[in-house]
């Protein structure tokens, strides 16, 4: 299920190797070696986004 | 602004469609025929009276919400024309429709934040609460407003079907670099009115599942922020913040909450008076005076009955 995992990731291969880390049915099903070749690139792919300066934390109020 | 008043937000709804179903809409108009959804004002219009409420009213940020406001065909001509008069802006979607392009073209444009819904840690239980599948545009939406450069903030609704997985959710949004979770208690309004048997929650479950999202949170840098709603009309604890939310319905009406289904009037027919009026009756705190012109707002309530004014409410985005 994570054979699209790869060292550099588009949005979209981010979100489906997210989603495949945290689904039960997948997660379960994946070797140490997978899991931690998916935490990986997704860490990657985290420090390679630029950073924001906008304003977040409206959220919660009224 | 009077001292220890929260300076108010502006929500502007500016269309009734949405490509979602979800199940506890709080839209009064969603369930009815197309026929039944209020008219739409024209850009022009929506321009004009934005334009006399920001003269009359200074609002922390500027919320573009719908129906899904990705529908909304002049969207890049707002977010320019907000952004240009130095409006802080947030969009809050379901993510369906935003590509990277697009994403990039709305930051280019001068939006800010991004606020995506997420009903679940998987597409089996988000896709059932949404009416629609949309769980992996939703994950991929987020991840393009992010490398986009956008910030994001995340809102999860708690229900009885997807509660439980809370933690994992918390953990799913950190790996795609949010920094942010809101929890929204279920609030009993518009179609949520009718699934509260079966969707809600006790306060009980909602404190539970928020404690085991903290740990989980505390280990993924995502800020879990819990929002309460529904515990008030359940006799449970309440997390009381003054009102400080305007919102502009489709058809250009002003309405002093997003959820309430009663307005003040319409904008286009009020006159720059009658806004300063209204303004400054806000900024007083004189809501007595506008009780019966708002509904289903907890935060206007509390307001009403202990003149709370400034943080602490029980919003659902």
């Amino acid at each position: 299920m994570l054979s699209q995992v790869k060292s550099t990731q588009t949005p979209s291969q981010a979100a489906h190797t997210a989603a495949s880390l945290v689904d039960d049915e997948i997660s379960g099903s994946l070797s140490p070696g997978e899991t931690a070749q998916a935490v990986h690139a997704l860490s990657e792919w985290r420090e390679s986004l630029p950073e924001v300066t906008a304003d977040v934390g409206h959220s919660a109020d009224c | 602004m009077t001292d220890g008043r929260a300076t108010p937000s502006l929500w502007l709804e500016l269309t009734p469609n949405c490509n979602l179903r979800c199940v506890f809409c709080y839209n009064p108009w969603r369930d009815g025929p197309k026929s039944a959804f209020p008219s739409r004002q024209t850009y022009a219009a929506l321009q004009s009276g934005v334009d006399r409420l920001l003269r009359a009213v200074r609002f922390r940020y500027v919320a573009l919400s719908g129906g899904e406001p990705l529908l909304y065909p002049s969207l890049m001509e707002l977010v320019s024309w907000l952004s240009d008069r130095g409006e802080s802006l947030v969009l809050t979607t379901n993510g369906r429709l935003l590509s990277q392009a697009r994403a990039e073209e709305l930051r280019d444009a001068g939006l800010g934040t991004v606020q995506i819904s997420l009903l679940g840690s998987n597409s089996r239980t988000h896709d059932a609460l949404a009416g629609r599948p949309s769980f992996d545009q939703a994950l991929r939406a987020m991840a393009c407003a992010r490398s986009a450069g956008l910030a994001t903030s995340t809102t999860f609704i708690a229900t009885s079907s997807n509660i439980r997985e809370l933690p994992r959710v918390v953990k799913l949004v950190g790996l795609l670099g949010q920094t942010e979770l809101v929890v929204n208690e279920l609030h009993p309004v518009g179609s949520a009115a009718d699934e509260m048997d079966t969707l809600g929650i006790s306060t009980r479950q909602f404190e539970r599942a928020l404690h085991a999202a903290r740990r989980v949170g505390a280990t993924t840098d995502v800020d879990v922020v819990p929002v309460r709603a529904a515990s008030a009309s359940t006799g449970g604890p309440v997390v009381a913040r003054g009102w400080r939310r305007w919102s502009v319905s489709p058809d250009g009406c002003i309405k002093l909450c997003n959820h309430s289904s009663r307005t003040v009037g319409s904008l286009a027919e009020m006159t720059d008076d009658q806004i300063n009026w209204l303004a400054l009756a806000l900024d007083e705190g004189r809501y007595e005076e506008l009780s019966r012109d708002v509904d289903n707002c907890l935060c206007f309530t509390r307001a009403v009955q202990t003149r709370v004014t400034s943080h602490a409410c029980a919003p659902l985005s």
